[in-house]
């Protein structure tokens, strides 16, 4: 069961990995609770930044597609096949997208959303 | 009559005496023929005829990526190798005429340092051979071009390359020694940690040696891919052997050692110097000996060394 990283393609790297893994999830090539490599070695086999594999360990965490379990190690989570299809990032795009039209329709210029925009995310309370 | 027997009695006492001595000494210079011979000429051999056959077998016109300088730098580098083993033969074969002159007219005990120190002469050109690799895979890893890297999602630990019950004997042996060295050399309620104190330095040695074997260990499981082409399997292969390798080392050592402090309590003190360099001579079959027996040329896949070079 391996993966390959294309270091010239432009997609980002950590993509490559998050989509391999998700494509083998798919296939049930990795199942449920099946355990998967350190960031660690990861990064020396792909040759690659110990960040770069720790990001994409990250955001398939986020999704549930992968569970960290500290020094016992990462595995393939429960709901992961499930959780494959759910796109955040796309979703992410979907309801700024609903926001950005309802502020439109109040009146505010793109320069007044993007200003509010950039405080929102500044701001300690959110 | 009385004088003649009496003669007679302090003549055989002398040859017994003589005898004794030569026994051990006689079995010293065979076992240490025995290292020299195993460590600097059969060894090598063995590597040299495995670097010849890789170069007939697998040659740089079908197999280009196997050869990142050309097979002349290859050629030449095993001709080094040949002649310093040679050179180290030359000196085990000079120092044991030196033992046979010295310490045999002298009635001298051979000393237990010869083995070891030439053990150290031995290794020489084994370890500037392992540096070379590294050296030699460097240049795999900067010819390689390709854009795509791949790995094998399978998680790598200790114990799929090791049975556990071999790494935990080896654990149970460290801790043995080290306790049976302080139980026979100190007085275990007024012991205390000093750096000059002999028992402290042999237990500093063997902790060291083990981490020494860990770290290593670690590095062949979780560290980066010296040859950029080697196939996953290739490689599983190559770190069990080598864990398994180091893991039986350390179990030898620590046999060894708990043996060694019986020997002065068993009057064995006198073979001393056989007992360091047979455990030489299986140091060097473990370590090196046992590796070649193992890696099979045919059952690695030479197929990723295939096509135009980068």
């Amino acid at each position: 069961m391996e993966i390959t990283i294309d270091l010239e393609s432009q997609t980002p790297l950590f993509s490559q990995l998050i989509e391999q893994i998700k494509l083998l999830v798919v296939d049930e090539q990795l199942t449920s609770g099946m355990a998967l490599p350190s960031i660690r070695q990861l990064a020396n086999d792909l040759e690659l930044n110990n960040k770069t594999v720790a990001k994409a360990y990250q955001l398939l965490e986020r999704d549930s597609v992968l569970q960290m379990k500290g020094y016992r190690g990462t595995f393939v989570h429960p709901d992961a096949k499930k959780n494959c299809g759910v796109d955040l990032n796309k979703w992410l795009k979907e309801t700024l997208g609903e926001t950005v039209s309802v502020l439109r329709a109040a009146g505010l210029t793109d320069a007044e959303i993007r200003i509010g925009f950039q405080d929102v995310l500044n701001s300690k309370k959110y | 009559m009385l004088r003649s027997e009496l003669v007679f009695k302090m003549f055989s006492i002398a040859k017994n005496i003589k005898e004794e001595i030569m026994i051990d000494n006689i079995l010293f210079l065979l076992v240490f023929l025995g290292q020299i011979l195993f460590g600097s000429y059969f060894i090598p051999q063995k590597i040299l005829m495995r670097m010849a056959q890789v170069c007939k077998k697998y040659p740089p016109e079908k197999y280009p990526k196997l050869y990142p300088e050309s097979i002349d730098h290859y050629y030449r580098g095993q001709r080094r190798y040949k002649v310093m083993n040679e050179v180290v033969l030359g000196i085990g074969l000079v120092i044991l005429g030196m033992v046979i002159h010295y310490d045999f007219s002298n009635k001298e005990n051979i000393s237990e340092a010869i083995p070891v120190i030439y053990f150290f002469i031995q290794f020489v050109p084994l370890v500037l051979l392992e540096i070379s690799e590294f050296s030699y895979f460097k240049k795999m890893r900067n010819a390689d071009t390709r854009s795509s890297k791949t790995a094998n999602l399978q998680p790598r630990s200790l114990f799929n390359f090791v049975s556990p019950i071999l790494v935990l004997f080896a654990g149970i042996l460290i801790l043995t020694y080290i306790g049976l060295d302080i139980y026979v050399n100190k007085d275990i309620h007024q012991f205390t940690f000093d750096w000059h104190d002999k028992t402290v330095i042999r237990i500093s040695n063997i902790v060291v040696v083990n981490l020494i074997f860990a770290g290593i260990i670690y590095w062949n499981i979780y560290g980066k891919k010296l040859d950029p082409y080697q196939a996953s399997v290739d490689r599983n292969k190559s770190i069990a052997i080598t864990v398994k390798s180091l893991v039986s080392m350390s179990v030898f050592v620590s046999l060894f050692l708990i043996f060694w402090e019986s020997t002065d309590d068993l009057g064995l003190d006198k073979y001393q110097p056989v007992f360091i360099s047979l455990y030489l001579i299986a140091i060097i079959f473990i370590s090196t000996g046992a590796r070649l027996k193992s890696l099979k040329l045919e059952e690695n896949n030479f197929e990723v060394y295939k096509g135009e070079a980068s």
